[in-house]
C-alpha cells in the first residue's frame, strides 16, 4: 500500500491515545493529546533561574509553535539522546504530518479524509464507515442542497435530457455574465446605448460577455420550455407528490419569460425599444380598459410610452426583483426534486411487470462522485459550446439608438412572444364574427331592417385586442397550473383508469393534446412573424427585402442578424453609378455578386408586376420598374444608396405618386 | 462512464474553453478598434439621415451652404482638424467637434462676426432638447460626426454670398394641367382646410405668420416681406397657377424656399387652399 492508502491506526503512546486519525469530523477534529511539553520540561525549568537565549527559544517553541510541532516536542529530546529515539522521532513526524494533512483535507472536503478523497476521484467505493461521502451533505452548504443519491433509471440521459440541470446552469451563466455587464451599464435613456457601445468597443471581453448573456438568455427560454414539455410527456407532473413541483415550475417558466423580456429593453436601441413597446402594448387592453388597462400600462412603462421611467423599471425588475424571486422558486423547485420525491423514473421501467426490472430501476446512484462529476462535465461541455458559439458564430445585435418617433417596418415582439402577436392579428375569430355579422344583417334585411353597407350588429361588442392579447394568453396560465396536474388526476378518476405515465400505451389523450397544442402554438407563432398578414405596400416590401430598416430581427432565436444583401456586400464592393434594373432582367453566369443582387431586385420587381396582372391588387404593382443609384456622398467613405421603384401612377389609388425611394447611407467602417 | 473519464474529459473541455478564450483575447485589441470605427461609421450614417431631415434646407444638400439661409459646413478652414483657422479667428479654445456640437445643440443667438458681410434671414435655432429644440442628445452627436466626416472637404465651399442660380427647370407645365392636379373637389371642405392648416403651421407659419398676415418672426429683416394672405387686394392678383408655382418651386430672389420636394402634391394644394381661405379666392383664374 502506498502513502495515500495509509490508514491511521490507533497507537497508544505513553499511555495516551495520542493520534486519532479516524475521528468523526462532524464532532470536531479529534484532539491529539501528546505528552504535554510542560510535564517533560518541568524539572529543567526548576533548575535554571535565568534562561539562556536558546532556552528562551526552546520555551517559545514549546508554548507558541503550532499544534503539530508541539505534538512532536517530547520526541525531540529522545531523538537527541539515542539512535532508537531518532527512528522513533522520524516515525512520529510522519504520523503527525499525516494526521495534519488528513485533517486539512477533511476540513476542505467537508468530511472525507485523504484516502477517501482519493477513492472518490478514482471511482472506488468509500473506505471508512459510515460512508464519509454522506458527511459532505451534512457539513458542506452547497452539497447540503444536493440529494445524496438518485434512483438509477431516473438519471438516464434519454429520460431527462438534463434539461432541468441545464436551466439552472443557464441561470448561473446569466447571473455571472449579467453582474459583469452591470458594472459597465447605466439605466438611463441618455447613457444606456452609449454604455452598450462602450462594452462592445472599449471593454476587453465585453462583447463576449454580452454575447454569452444573450445566447444564455435565448437558450434559457428554450431549455425551460423543452423541460416543461419533457415533464409533460413523461407524465412526471402527476400528483400527489409532484403536483406542487409542477406548479412552481409553471411560475418559473413565467419568470423566465419575464427575465428575458425585461432584459430585452436594456440596450435601448431601436430593436429593444420597439420589441418591448409591442410586448407591453397588450397591457393597455386589459379589461376594463379605462381603469385596469390604463393603469397597468402606466405602471409597466412608467408613462404613456416607454421612456426613462420605463427603462429604470425594467432594469430594476431585470437585475433585482425577478432574479430574487426566481432564486427562491428555483430553491423550492429543486428542493422538492432533490429531497422530497426525486426525479421520476421512466414510466416503462416503473410500471414494468417484471419486479427485477423495477428493482434495478430503483438502484441507488450516489450523488458523490457519480452524479457530481457528471454535472461538472455537463457544465464544462455547455460552457465550451456556448463560448465557441458566442465567440465565433452569434453576436448580440445592436442597432441604431431608439427613436420613439419612428416605428421600424415589420418590427416584432421577441420570438417567444410572437405567438401573442400572432393572436393579436386575429386570423380566426374576427373573420368568423364578421361573417356572422353579415349573415345577421342579411337576415335583418329580409325582415325589412334596411341595413346598408358598413352596418354592424355584433362586431362592436367583440374587443379583439382584449381577447387575443390578454384574456386568451392569460387563460393558458391556469390551464397549465391546474389543468395539467389536477384535471388530469380528476379525469383519470372519472374514467376509473389506472394512473399510468406510459405515454403511447396508456395516455393516448395526452398525445393528442400535445400534438394539437404544439401545432396550434406553431401556427399562431407563424402568424406573429412579418410573413403573415403583411400590410405594407409592395414597393416598400421590396425596399425592406434588400435594404431593411434597422429595428428588425429574424423571428427565430440565435440566428445572426440580417441586414439585407446590399449592406452585407459592403461599402467596398458597391460601385458608384446609376443602374437601370431592367438591364439585369435575365441573370447571366458572368455576373459579379453585385450584379446578381441587382438581378435579384429586378426579379422581385418583375414578380410584383406579374402579380398585378394576375389581379392581386395588394401585393402587385402596375408596370413597375426600378433604378439603383449609388453615389459617393462624402469623400471620407460615405455612400448613399437610393433604390427608386416607379410604377404607373394614379392607378393603385387616385393620389398614388407611382414612386417609392428607399435611401440608405453606408459608411466604409460600418460592419454588418 | 467512469469517474476518472468524466474528470479527464471535464478538464480537457475546460482547458479547451480557456484556449478559446485566450485565442479570442489575442484579437481583442484589434476587434475593439474595429468596433470603435464601426460605431463611428454607423453614427455618421445616422447623422446623414438626420441632416437630410433637419439641416439640408438651409445648409445645402452636401453642406455647400445656401446663400442667405445657411453658411457652408464642408469648409476646409472649419474642418481642417489640424489648423482650424476659422476657430482661431473667432477665438474658440475647444475642439472642432465641441464647437460643432455646441452650435447644433444650443444654436446661435446672434450672427457670427465672421459672416457679418453676409445677411442671413434667420438665426441658427437650438436643436438639442436640452435647450428646447427637437433633437435628442444622441442625434446631435450623430450630426456632429456626420459633419466632421466632411474634413478635408471635396466640394467647393461657398463662402461669399452669391445669387443662387435657378436650377434647370423642367418644361413648364401648362396652367390647365396644374389646375387638373388639384386632388380634391372645389371649393375645399373644412377637412381639407384643417389639413392645410397643419402643413401651414409646420412649414409656413415661421415667416408668413400665425394670422397669415406675413408678419411671422422669420420675416424680420427680409428685403421683401413675405406674402400677406389677409390682404385681399394683393391676393386678388395671385392666381392659382402663380400661387402653386411659388409654393412648389419657391421664389429664390425673395428668399421663399421651394417645397415641391418636401411636400406631396396633396399637401401643397391643401396649404394653398388654407392660404386663400381668408379672402375666399377659390375660383381658379
Amino acid at each position: 500500500m502506498g502513502l495515500f492508502n495509509r490508514q491511521v491506526k490507533k497507537k497508544p503512546e505513553n499511555g495516551q491515545s495520542s493520534l486519532e486519525g479516524n475521528g468523526h469530523p462532524a464532532n470536531g477534529d479529534a484532539q491529539t493529546q501528546p505528552p504535554l511539553p510542560d510535564d517533560n520540561g518541568a524539572e529543567l525549568f526548576d533548575v535554571k533561574t535565568a534562561p539562556t537565549l536558546s532556552e528562551r527559544l526552546g520555551d517559545a517553541a514549546r508554548t507558541r509553535s503550532p499544534h503539530a510541532i508541539k505534538a512532536l516536542m517530547p520526541w525531540l529530546d529522545k531523538a537527541r539522546s539515542s539512535p532508537e529515539g531518532r527512528a522513533e522521532f522520524i516515525d512520529k513526524t510522519k504520523e503527525v504530518a499525516w494526521v495534519q494533512a488528513d485533517n486539512t483535507v477533511r476540513a476542505i472536503s467537508a468530511g472525507m479524509g485523504i484516502a477517501d478523497t482519493r477513492a472518490f476521484f478514482r471511482g472506488d467505493p468509500p473506505i471508512e464507515k459510515p460512508n464519509p461521502r454522506y458527511k459532505v451533505h451534512v457539513n458542506a452548504f452547497f452539497a447540503h442542497l444536493r440529494p445524496k443519491y438518485y434512483e438509477k433509471a431516473s438519471t438516464k440521459f434519454s429520460h431527462t435530457f438534463a434539461l432541468g440541470y441545464l436551466s439552472l446552469y443557464m441561470f448561473m451563466l446569466e447571473t455571472i455574465t449579467g453582474v459583469i455587464l452591470m458594472v459597465f451599464y447605466t439605466p438611463s435613456d441618455r447613457r444606456a446605448y452609449e454604455d452598450i457601445i462602450k462594452i462592445m468597443s472599449e471593454i476587453p471581453y465585453g462583447q463576449l460577455m454580452r454575447d454569452l448573456h444573450r445566447v444564455g438568455a435565448e437558450l434559457m427560454v428554450l431549455i425551460v420550455v423543452l423541460h416543461m414539455t419533457r415533464v409533460f410527456l413523461t407524465g412526471s407532473f402527476k400528483p400527489p407528490a409532484r403536483g406542487f413541483t409542477w406548479l412552481t415550475g409553471v411560475v418559473l417558466l413565467i419568470l423566465t419569460f419575464a427575465l428575458s423580456f425585461s432584459g430585452y429593453l436594456l440596450p435601448w436601441d431601436q430593436l429593444a425599444y420597439w420589441a418591448v413597446t409591442i410586448g407591453t402594448s397588450m397591457a393597455k387592453s386589459v379589461p376594463p380598459k379605462e381603469i385596469v388597462g390604463y393603469f397597468s400600462n402606466l405602471i409597466m412603462r412608467g408613462g404613456d410610452t416607454i421612456n426613462q421611467n420605463g427603462l429604470l423599471r425594467f432594469y430594476l425588475m431585470h437585475v433585482f426583483a425577478l432574479p430574487a424571486i426566481t432564486l427562491v422558486l428555483i430553491s423550492v423547485h429543486y428542493y422538492r426534486v432533490a429531497r422530497t420525491h426525486g426525479i421520476s423514473l421512466p414510466a416503462a421501467d416503473e410500471e414494468d411487470p417484471d419486479p427485477a426490472v423495477r428493482k434495478a430501476a430503483k438502484e441507488r446512484i450516489d450523488y458523490l462522485p457519480e452524479l457530481f462529476t457528471r454535472e461538472l462535465l455537463w457544465a464544462a461541455i455547455t460552457t465550451f459550446l456556448v463560448v465557441v458559439y458566442s465567440a465565433f458564430v452569434f453576436h448580440a445585435p445592436l442597432q441604431e439608438h431608439s427613436n420613439p418617433l419612428h416605428t421600424p417596418l415589420h418590427t416584432t415582439a421577441p420570438w417567444y412572444f410572437l405567438w401573442i402577436q400572432g393572436l393579436l392579428k386575429d386570423a380566426f375569430v374576427l373573420p368568423a364574427i364578421r361573417a356572422l355579422d353579415q349573415l345577421l344583417i342579411a337576415i335583418a334585411n329580409m325582415f325589412g331592417a334596411n341595413l346598408g353597407e358598413g352596418a354592424t350588429i355584433i362586431v362592436p361588442f367583440y374587443d379583439s385586442p382584449a381577447w387575443m392579447g390578454v384574456i386568451i394568453p392569460t387563460m393558458i396560465i391556469p390551464a397549465l397550473f391546474l389543468g395539467v396536474p389536477y384535471i388530469n388526476e380528476w379525469w383519470e378518476k372519472f374514467w376509473g383508469s389506472k394512473p399510468s405515465r406510459q405515454l403511447l400505451k396508456n395516455r393516448k389523450g395526452t398525445v393528442v393534446v400535445a400534438i394539437l397544442s404544439t401545432v396550434f402554438m406553431l401556427v399562431i407563432w407563424y402568424q406573429g412573424t412579418p410573413f403573415f398578414g403583411v400590410t405594407a405596400p409592395p414597393a416598400i416590401e421590396i425596399g425592406q427585402a434588400f435594404l431593411p430598416e434597422e429595428g428588425v430581427l429574424p423571428p427565430v432565436p440565435l440566428v445572426p442578424d440580417d441586414w439585407g444583401p446590399l449592406r452585407r456586400l459592403g461599402y467596398a464592393n458597391l460601385p458608384d453609378g446609376e443602374y437601370d434594373l431592367a438591364d439585369y432582367a435575365t441573370p447571366k453566369a458572368t455576373y459579379t455578386e453585385f450584379e446578381r443582387i441587382l438581378a435579384g431586385i429586378q426579379q422581385e420587381i418583375i414578380k410584383r408586376g406579374q402579380e398585378w396582372e394576375r389581379g392581386d391588387k395588394v401585393r402587385g404593382l402596375p408596370n413597375p420598374s426600378g433604378t439603383l443609384k449609388i453615389e459617393q456622398w462624402q469623400p471620407n467613405g460615405l455612400k448613399r444608396i437610393d433604390l427608386v421603384i416607379t410604377w404607373d401612377k394614379g392607378i393603385v389609388t387616385p393620389t398614388d405618386t407611382g414612386q417609392y425611394v428607399r435611401t440608405v447611407f453606408l459608411h466604409q467602417d460600418a460592419r454588418y | 462512464m467512469s469517474v476518472q473519464f468524466k474528470i479527464l474529459m471535464g478538464i480537457l473541455v475546460t482547458a479547451a474553453t480557456v484556449v478559446v478564450m485566450l485565442l479570442y483575447g489575442i484579437n481583442e485589441d484589434n476587434r475593439m478598434n474595429q468596433y470603435q470605427k464601426n460605431f463611428a461609421g454607423r453614427s455618421i450614417q445616422v447623422g446623414a439621415e438626420y441632416y437630410e431631415t433637419y439641416c439640408m434646407t438651409c445648409h445645402g444638400e452636401r453642406g455647400e451652404g445656401i446663400a442667405g439661409k445657411g453658411p457652408p459646413l464642408n469648409r476646409t478652414d472649419l474642418l481642417d482638424l489640424k489648423g482650424t483657422p476659422y476657430l482661431k479667428a473667432i477665438g474658440w479654445g475647444g475642439t472642432t467637434a465641441d464647437f460643432l456640437h455646441n452650435t447644433i445643440a444650443a444654436g446661435r443667438p446672434q450672427f457670427s462676426k465672421f459672416y457679418e458681410d453676409e445677411s442671413y434671414q434667420a438665426h441658427m435655432p437650438t436643436w438639442s432638447e436640452d435647450f428646447g429644440g427637437p433633437l435628442r442628445p444622441d442625434q446631435v452627436v450623430s450630426l456632429t460626426n456626420f459633419i466632421l466626416n466632411w474634413a478635408p472637404g471635396e466640394y467647393e465651399p461657398v463662402v461669399a454670398p452669391v445669387t443662387p442660380t435657378p436650377g434647370p427647370t423642367a418644361t413648364p407645365i401648362p396652367p390647365e394641367e396644374i389646375l387638373k392636379a388639384i386632388p380634391f373637389p372645389m371649393p375645399p371642405s373644412d377637412q381639407t382646410l384643417a389639413s392645410g392648416k397643419d402643413v401651414y403651421t409646420k412649414y409656413c407659419q415661421a415667416c408668413h405668420g400665425e394670422n397669415r398676415d406675413g408678419k411671422g418672426p422669420g420675416a424680420a429683416g427680409m428685403a421683401k416681406p413675405p406674402r400677406d394672405f389677409v390682404d385681399c387686394a394683393g391676393m386678388a392678383t395671385l392666381g392659382f397657377v402663380t400661387h402653386h408655382d411659388a409654393v412648389a418651386n419657391g421664389i429664390p430672389a425673395n428668399g421663399m424656399p421651394a417645397w415641391g420636394k418636401k411636400l406631396s402634391n396633396e399637401e401643397i394644394w391643401q396649404v394653398i387652399m388654407y392660404e386663400r381661405e381668408p379672402c375666399k379666392l377659390f375660383t381658379p383664374q
